[in-house]
């Protein structure tokens, strides 16, 4: 080799190795979405053409239907009548300025709506209150503990559930569980208990009602029997002040009548026939940059046509530090094989959406629930409760589901 | 950071190519120039030469024009609305009529549900300069790579430009410009087949150009 050639050599050298990290660099860049990107912006459809602009960036706790009307809790309490398109803004509590009652949780227990609102102004709770028809409203007090308040009203085989928490000198929280019995409200037999967490979801299957409670599982074969029972891979949480945070289950649903289904915010789901042995996922489920989702609660539809499980993901954290990564909702296509532990998720959406309309709406977005409601005929409406991205509903009406639009 | 090594690509190209003329230039200058006094802030515009450099700033508006469905062998509408656009451009003169120039250049469309798609051509073009008094037409055909991002999707892919510039040239040292660009993207998928498009769109800014 002669001098020259070195020194051409010592040349070319760092300029083939500056445009080969140029080239990966821009061809590590590049993922390719089941939607693309230009297809996706020929094949859109509208999904914003009958939102209501002032719930556009909400963060919906509850969605719930009482005969005709929707409820949302968007704040304060918003409603709709089916078949319209706009939610309005309304007042329901005797004495409280309606810009300041915040509906925090609901849900439809028989052939009433429960409420639970608060005073913003004042910072107070103003108790569970219930309705028949939407504009006679009466507060159902009767029995709940006074000085405690109360966090959340659970619904699960038409039986109302209201979670009451109590706070020591210490901070430390404690939960209690009610069941209202028509008159009122009684134990459910969780009583100031510290070691759950706050009971969050519901679901009543195999003769038996489940409550996902922080990292911990409650069951009671009926409403007055509930208890700690051992869950699929339960996680001490604790209530105490300074606890560390760890994962914990993301919510529990029905599938079928017997089937149990539970999330998890280790991003693993669980699934029992009888509530004794459960089967859970083998590997979490993550994004495309492989990290680990947190769900929130699940929900399954049986549509007629298709047995389908949803779950959002969602910004719980797991432990100090953690920002979850987020894209929308996985979907799970149970109607040949029902659950396996190593079954896959749709990466087009192509039941319950197809991917030009799940890029166009849910991808990216944290859902903290997926509320299904039955219209009847073989008629659903499935909502995705967004934090800070709206409220949004997807259809079906036989055939195939109508894709997400924006409330 | 992504484009960073275009970006990189592009102005070494562009600027070489300016070295490269200057060199020749210097070593061979014409008789005209030869002959053409100094002060050239005070001259008047004679024509582009060897050597020359046009540095461009470009605002304006990028309109979609629509997308081939290779798959279907259809044509698509927009389906989006125009948004802004701009571009940092070089050209240098090989001679008194061609020019080779680079692009780094974006431009913001909109899609029918509010999201923003973000196409960054970066072109390499040759450039032809036809003189008209104070005038100057310069059409131009380029290629080079496209950048596109839509959500969390980004892609790069190949592109071919078309066009042309208007210029004024208000004196020795700046030009004003009209510019309208056709761009075309064939978006190539090899997971999602079907989702291959060639898509269409037309830049059309203003410019505000320095002579070097």
């Amino acid at each position: 080799m002669t001098i020259e050639d070195s020194r051409m050599k010592s040349i070319a050298s760092p300029r083939l190795a500056a445009l080969a990290i140029a080239v990966a660099m821009l061809t590590a860049s590049c993922t390719e979405g089941p939607a693309g990107i230009f297809s996706r912006v020929a094949d859109e459809k509208p999904t914003n053409a009958n939102m209501t602009e002032e719930i556009k960036y909400a963060t919906p706790s509850f969605v719930a239907r009482l005969g005709t009307t929707y409820y949302a809790g968007i704040g304060t309490l918003w409603t709709k009548a089916a078949g319209a398109n706009a939610w309005t803004n309304s007042a329901i509590v005797p004495g409280v300025s309606a810009s300041s009652v915040l509906a925090g949780s609901g849900c439809v227990a028989g052939s009433r709506l429960y409420v639970l609102f608060s005073d913003a102004a004042t910072g107070s709770g103003l108790g569970v209150w219930s309705t028949a028809d939407g504009s006679t409203w009466t507060q159902v007090a009767a029995g709940l503990p006074s000085g405690q308040y109360v966090r959340a009203v659970l619904a699960a085989n038409d039986q109302l559930f209201a979670v009451t928490v109590a706070t020591a000198a210490d901070l430390t929280e404690s939960y209690s569980l009610y069941h209202y019995n028509g008159a009122a409200f009684e134990s459910a037999g969780i009583s100031a208990n510290s070691d759950i967490g706050i009971p969050d979801s519901a679901a009543y299957a195999g003769s038996a009602y489940w409550f996902t409670a922080g990292g911990y599982l409650l069951s009671g074969s009926t409403p007055t029997t509930i208890a700690k029972v051992t869950g699929p891979n339960d996680w001490a949480t604790g209530s105490t002040v300074g606890a560390t945070l760890s994962p914990t289950y993301g919510g529990v649903c029905a599938v079928g009548a017997t089937g149990i289904l539970l999330s998890g915010t280790d991003g693993k789901l669980y699934y029992s026939t009888d509530g004794s042995a459960w089967s859970g996922s083998t590997a979490a489920y993550v994004n495309a940059s492989s990290k680990v989702f947190s769900f929130s609660a699940p929900t399954y539809v049986d549509d007629g046509t298709s047995r389908i499980l949803v779950v959002g993901t969602y910004r719980q954290p797991r432990a100090s530090g953690d920002t979850p990564p987020i894209d929308g909702y996985l979907e799970f296509d149970l109607t040949t094989t029902g659950f396996s532990p190593t079954m896959a998720a749709g990466v087009s959406h192509g039941i319950t959406a197809d991917a030009v309309n799940f890029s166009a709406s849910l991808s990216a977005k944290s859902v903290s629930g997926m509320p299904l409601v039955d219209l009847g005929s073989g008629e659903y409406r499935l909502f995705a409760m967004t934090d800070g991205q709206g409220l949004w509903s997807d259809s079906f009406a036989g055939g195939a589901w109508s894709g997400w639009v924006r409330e | 950071m992504r484009s960073l090594p275009l970006t990189v690509l592009m102005a070494a190209l562009a600027l070489g190519a300016q070295a490269t003329a200057q060199e020749d230039s210097s070593a061979a200058p014409p008789a005209d120039q030869a002959a053409q006094p100094s002060g050239i802030a005070s001259m008047q515009f004679s024509g582009f030469e060897r050597g020359d450099g046009i540095l461009s700033l470009s605002l304006g508006a990028v309109f979609p024009l629509g997308f081939y469905n290779p798959t279907t062998a259809a044509f698509q509408v927009a389906n989006s609305y125009p948004g802004f656009s701009f571009a940092l451009s070089y050209a240098g003169f090989l001679s008194d009529k061609w020019a080779l120039a680079g692009d780094l250049a974006g431009g913001f469309i909109g899609t029918i549900n509010g999201d923003r798609l973000f196409v960054a051509p970066l072109a390499l073009r040759a450039i032809r300069a036809f003189t008209l008094g104070s005038f100057v037409i310069a059409p131009t055909a380029g290629l080079g790579v496209s950048i596109s991002s839509l959500g969390t999707d980004k892609k790069v892919d190949p592109l071919l430009k078309l066009g042309s510039s208007f210029l004024w040239k208000a004196s020795s040292d700046m030009s004003y410009g009209l510019n309208l660009y056709g761009n075309i993207i064939p978006q190539l998928y090899t997971t999602y087949p079907e989702n291959n498009r060639v898509a269409f769109f037309l830049d059309a800014t203003l410019s505000v150009a320095y002579h070097l």
